[in-house]
């Protein structure tokens, strides 16, 4: 396997082996690029993926110390991995692309106390990078791949939607093998899709990107390793990465350039912690844009207690979507639109999650009927708000010394009339096919951490350009869902691993160019 | 206002997992029989068809996780000496519909929230709990259920094309 000298100044430091990074990586080594990935979590193989909820939380959950405020959980605002792969290890494969007036919020929506601004690029210009992104991940319906089968949950919802008329019923649009692809097995249907696939049938950058990137020779990958600062030279270059191995110790590792795909939250914390002389505020901060805008979807949840069993357990547990209430329509009493998707639970989610802080008959009732129980999960446009967003904690450290993340998020007054209409459509839903209870609930803790280093047009509103190059660093890019400039209705992954391909034939143009 | 101990939720499942079976391995002899936490238990988690050896077990399970904190033998005093308050005599011999009122008045204590939440999930991970509601967990064992019933639905009415 290939390693690098830490003085070796012709590498590109990733940071985060995700959805970004992992992608990023990979495809700058393919491209001849040398690249060191730096991942604060440990390397997995699939002997340490079971089917076990707890025992996964152990291995793949992001627990270090954070804050959260506003409508957040206040100990466990945001739900993301600490492993290599990322939050791609608990993704559950819905991989849709963002429609054309999702880029463009500030010419569409006419929404007052906004911080919205549209995307530096349109849909058309993503659309070739999406190609890529939907045949490099295997996503159903695309590259002669068959829509997943609907197990019983998707069939339910897909009933109940098209009762109502819904013509965008799908199990296209995931990214689980409905076949055999890419040397990665056909979904069995097991089921824990949240707790890291056990055969690999959904796509994860822990057994693609980046075994894929050891391939080439030009890749070293450093679990256990977490980025601390990125240090500026005295030309405003990203010149290193100070990390902290698995022992604590210290080490520094040079860097051509520098990208950071830690998640929204961990991203804009590093830039935070590498202030400097060159930039007091922080790192790309000149403009106070970084930590700003945080986007996380406006979500509900909603579980119907059917007339028969459902077994909602079995099979993919985000098996399709509903995209018909995803047009902008001002008609509905609120601007975006919102995506249905199929969502499996537990018997401990739905205690904890569906009917959070219930108990004795009410909850005993509930899950008594577990098996007749189908849900859905809906995600909608979250208008960009300049107060949401990751800050560094005044005097709480981490392990290493460094301030730790508070994560504030308030709704926007688009949030209620969405939400609402959401849960009248659900109850809908459900009640069209015989539901005789239908309970709607709300999430307080984030799993779409998207927007906290914005790309932008005018360098003044965010922090990097339509590439993700940072506004005041030239070799320093934010090569994960960080980089959004608004969320749109579906959910986040697709758009991030697209983005990282674009970014990473940008890298390599510049290079060509002598540019970096 | 009461403050929520942050040990209270960033106390994951599989944390308090751990140190139950490290706490349960040095543990000598088992809880006596006045006490209050299984009986408790099954004031807040009532699940049909599952056997009160479930409730010991998930009370010293989290009897075991909560000693951790310094003050649990305190707030546990505080807990059944609220309970027995709020029951106007022994909560224990009290009838069940004056335990769950009892229970229902001291909800708001950090004893409660406390017992609730780390007690919550070593309950609804129980196999034997998974059993009475019908769960059966892990799949992948036997396959998943690409051929075992995933697709099994027989009641919908037949979907409009
Ligand atoms: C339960 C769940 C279900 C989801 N389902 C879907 C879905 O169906 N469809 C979808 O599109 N999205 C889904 N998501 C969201 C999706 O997983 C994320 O949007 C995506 O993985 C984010 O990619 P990223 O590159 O921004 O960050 P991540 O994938 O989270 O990767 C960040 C990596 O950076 C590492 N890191 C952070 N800080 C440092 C540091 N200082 N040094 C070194 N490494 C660091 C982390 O350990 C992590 O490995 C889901 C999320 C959750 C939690």
């Amino acid at each position: 396997m290939k390693t690098f000298d830490q003085t070796d100044d012709s590498v590109v430091v990733v940071i985060g082996s995700g959805a970004g990074g992992g992608v990023l990586a990979n495809e700058l080594a393919q491209a001849g690029v040398n690249v060191v990935c730096l991942e604060a979590g440990r390397r997995l193989t699939f002997g340490d993926i079971v089917n076990d909820e707890k025992i996964m939380d152990e291995r793949l959950t992001w627990h270090d110390r954070r804050f959260g405020e506003g409508i957040l959980n206040p100990y466990f605002p945001a739900w993301m991995c600490k492993t290599v792969g990322g939050t791609t290890m608990h993704w559950t494969g819905t991989a849709v692309r963002l429609q054309a007036h999702e880029f463009a919020p500030k010419t569409h929506y006419a929404l007052a106390d906004t911080n919205a601004i549209d995307w530096p690029l349109t849909r058309a210009d993503l659309d070739p990078y999406y190609d890529l992104a939907e045949r490099k991940m295997g996503v159903s319906g695309t590259n002669g791949l068959p829509p997943l089968p609907m197990n019983n949950n998707m069939k339910v919802l897909a009933a109940g939607a098209r009762a109502l008329g819904y013509k965008r019923v799908t199990s296209t649009g995931v990214a689980i093998n409905s076949a055999t692809y890419d040397g990665r097995p056909q979904c069995q249907q097991i089921g824990f899709c949240k707790s890291g696939c056990v055969i690999g049938a959904k796509w994860s950058t822990l057994y693609t990107e980046v075994p894929k990137a050891e391939e080439t020779s030009r890749f070293e990958l450093r679990p256990s390793s977490m980025a601390l600062k990125i240090e500026v030279d005295k030309a405003n270059n990203a010149s290193a990465v100070v990390y902290a191995d698995a022992e604590g110790r210290i080490h520094r590792q040079r860097a051509r350039a520098v990208c950071v795909a830690g998640n929204a939250i961990e991203t804009p914390r590093i830039l935070l912690n590498s202030a400097s002389a060159l930039h007091p505020d922080g790192l790309a901060n000149g403009a106070g844009q970084v930590g700003r805008n945080y986007l996380k979807h406006v979500v509900i949840g909603a579980l119907g207690f059917m007339p028969g069993d459902v077994h909602f357990y079995r099979g993919a547990q985000q098996g399709g979507h509903i995209a018909d209430e995803q047009r902008h329509d001002e008609a509905r009493g609120f601007a975006g639109g919102y995506q249905i998707e199929s969502a499996a639970f537990s018997p401990l989610a739905v205690a904890r999650i569906a009917f959070a802080g219930a108990w004795g008959e009410d909850l005993a009732a509930a899950l008594k009927d577990y098996n007749r129980i189908a849900a859905t999960f809906i995600t909608g446009e979250d208008p960009a708000q300049s107060g949401n967003g990751v800050r560094l904690h005044p005097d709480e450290k981490d392990e290493y010394g460094l301030p730790v993340p508070i994560v504030r998020y308030e709704d926007h007054a688009n949030a209620e009339p969405m939400r609402a209409h959401a849960e009248r459509q659900a109850r809908a839903i459900f009640e069209a096919v015989g539901a005789a209870r239908v309970v709607p609930f709300r999430v307080n803790m984030a799993t779409h951490n998207l927007g906290t280093c914005r790309m932008s047009a005018d360098p003044r509103d965010g922090v990097c350009d339509s590439f993700g190059r940072a506004h005041e660093v030239g070799n320093l890019f934010i090569s994960d869902g960080s980089a959004f400039s608004s969320s749109g209705s579906s959910n986040p992954t697709l758009t991030i691993v697209a983005l990282a391909i674009r970014q990473a034939a940008h890298i390599r143009e510049l290079m060509a160019k002598g540019d970096l | 206002m009461l403050l929520v101990d942050r040990r209270e939720v960033l106390m994951t499942a599989a944390a308090a997992a751990a140190i139950a079976t490290i706490a349960g391995c040095s543990r000598s002899g088992s809880r006596t029989r006045d006490d209050a936490l299984a009986p408790f238990l099954m004031i807040l988690f009532p699940q049909p068809g599952v056997d009160p050896s479930v409730y010991n077990d998930v009370a010293r399970r989290t009897n075991a996780a909560l000693q951790r904190r310094g003050d649990w033998a305190t707030l546990k005093a505080e807990g059944v000496a609220a309970l027995d308050g709020a029951a106007g005599g022994k909560w224990l011999r009290a009838s069940r519909q004056l335990r769950i009122s009892a229970a229902t008045m001291i909800a708001d204590t950090s004893f409660f929230r406390t017992v609730y939440q780390t007690a919550l999930v070593e309950f609804y991970s129980d196999p034997r709990v998974w059993a009475a509601v019908g769960y059966p967990g892990a799949s992948a064992q036997n396959g998943g259920y690409l051929h075992n019933g995933f697709d099994d639905i027989d009641w919908l009415p037949e979907a409009a094309p």
